[in-house]
């Protein structure tokens, strides 16, 4: 659906056309929960925070501008309902849930499961890196990376200029794409690890752990 | 410093919450509360703007206009400020780009240039006056600091009554704009009232409010004014 169209449901919703919201609930939803699931760490927060978001939403119809742009004004509401949630709660990263159930058990010889745990292994850093960001870097970069929002949209959201959003998303990409780099070295370790054992199990000697070294 | 290049390099970090992101949305359920819509918004604004001018005009009546209310050291600061305050509200209030909010450096502005804006006018009708004792006591200055601040009190109640929900970034700076303008009101109610020239009677009992209403502005900003 492209943005015009939402933006005339809206302005129907704040006109009182309440099948405006029905329209909006079916395309905002899936965007507002993906945000907060990556500002909160935790896509059952999330959850929570998507309705409280739309309750918001309604309250605050009427200031909807005529002819304005829906998305950057959701996610200025979003925002806020985020920084209550974590007000209220006193988040501390040490606190922050992880997004995924958890590790499975992964086969590394198999190629998809290799793929697949690099892949999972890279949004756990990511999602471990933001979480340690300031919220001024993590919110620009969540909004203009994710969100796909434009730099003067994401500065009205934020309440700074174009050039400070840049400036702090830039430096929150410097540090994930710093911790990624990382993490792909030491994933390459273990990989190597894990081949030197299949090695020598071939030549008929005690196999070293895949991970952590190998022993003496 | 990041340009559109680098901006586009972003795409190289994954995105954690990508299988989140492809969820369907299940059924809305409009929420029972009411809400004001956009016509009802407007009628609120414009209710609450006839009482706060019907404020300012009730507390003039009940201290009693200045005997020279017609002379122009009287007229010339109080339409001044009249127009600063009525074009600055609109400024700050109105739709900015995409319909959002004005951005930081409009707000910015505006808390810049109403206490200048204040000052100028102080400053020129005090020329030649000699100034006299400032202080708390009534008869020193508390007295007008106190009206001033209770002219304003009421432009500040009744925007933000209007404006609340309004305000979805820098809360505390937004409502500090709605508050420094209500005591720019407030000052102009005051100034209908005190005859006074004295410099360091108008900077400090009339103008002292305008500082101690931003304050309390900002507060309202951060406490009511986010949707």
């Amino acid at each position: 659906m492209d943005e015009s169209t939402l933006n005339d449901a809206m302005d129907r919703y704040a006109c009182g056309d309440a099948q405006g919201f029905s329209m909006l609930h079916r395309v905002l939803f899936p965007r507002l929960l993906a945000y907060l699931t990556r500002m909160s760490g935790s896509a059952t927060i999330a959850d929570d925070l998507v309705q409280e978001t739309f309750l918001r939403m309604h309250r605050a119809r009427g200031t909807f501008a005529a002819g304005g742009a829906v998305l950057p004004w959701v996610y200025a509401i979003a925002r806020n309902v985020h920084i209550d949630h974590a007000r209220a709660r006193k988040l501390r990263d040490t606190e922050r849930l992880p997004t995924d159930p958890g590790p499975e058990a992964i086969d590394l010889r198999s190629g998809d499961g290799e793929a697949t745990a690099i892949a999972a292994e890279a949004a756990r850093v990511v999602e471990r890196v933001l979480s340690r960001l300031p919220s001024s870097q993590r919110d620009a970069f969540v909004l203009l990376r994710y969100e796909g929002l434009s730099v003067h949209d994401a500065a009205a959201i934020l309440g700074a200029t174009p050039t400070a959003v840049k400036l702090r998303a830039f430096r929150a990409y410097e540090a994930l794409r710093a911790a990624l780099q990382e993490s792909r070295v030491h994933v390459g370790a273990s990989k190597s690890a894990a081949s030197a054992g299949e090695k020598a199990e071939r030549k008929g000697r005690p196999a070293a752990r895949a991970q952590g070294g190998v022993d003496g | 410093m990041a340009d559109l290049e680098q901006i586009e390099a972003f795409s190289e970090i994954p995105d954690p919450a990508e299988r989140v992101a492809a969820r369907t949305a299940p059924a809305p359920v409009l929420p029972p509360t009411p809400s004001l819509t956009r016509a009802g918004r407007r009628r609120r604004a414009a209710l609450c703007a006839v009482f706060a001018v019907g404020w300012i005009g009730l507390c003039v009546g009940l201290w009693h206009p200045r005997t020279d209310l017609t002379n122009a050291v009287a007229i010339l600061p109080m339409a001044l400020w009249t127009l600063a305050s009525t074009v600055a509200l609109v400024f700050a209030v109105r739709p900015g780009r995409r319909g959002l909010p004005v951005g930081v450096r409009a707000i910015q502005l505006v808390l810049a240039a109403i206490p200048v804006l204040f000052v100028i006018p102080v400053l020129i009708v005090s020329v030649g006056v000699p100034d006299g004792p400032v202080g708390l006591r009534w008869h020193e200055g508390g007295g007008c600091l106190t009206i001033t601040s209770l002219m304003g009190v009421g432009p500040l109640l009744f925007a933000s009554f209007a404006l609340q929900g309004s305000f979805s970034s820098i809360p505390a700076a937004r409502g500090a704009v709605v508050g420094v303008l209500a005591g720019l009101f407030g000052a102009v109610g005051i100034h209908a009232v005190c005859p006074s020239q004295a410099r360091g009677h108008l900077l400090v009992a009339h103008g002292a409010p305008i500082l101690l209403l931003a304050v309390v502005g900002g507060l309202f900003g951060v406490l009511r004014g986010r949707p």
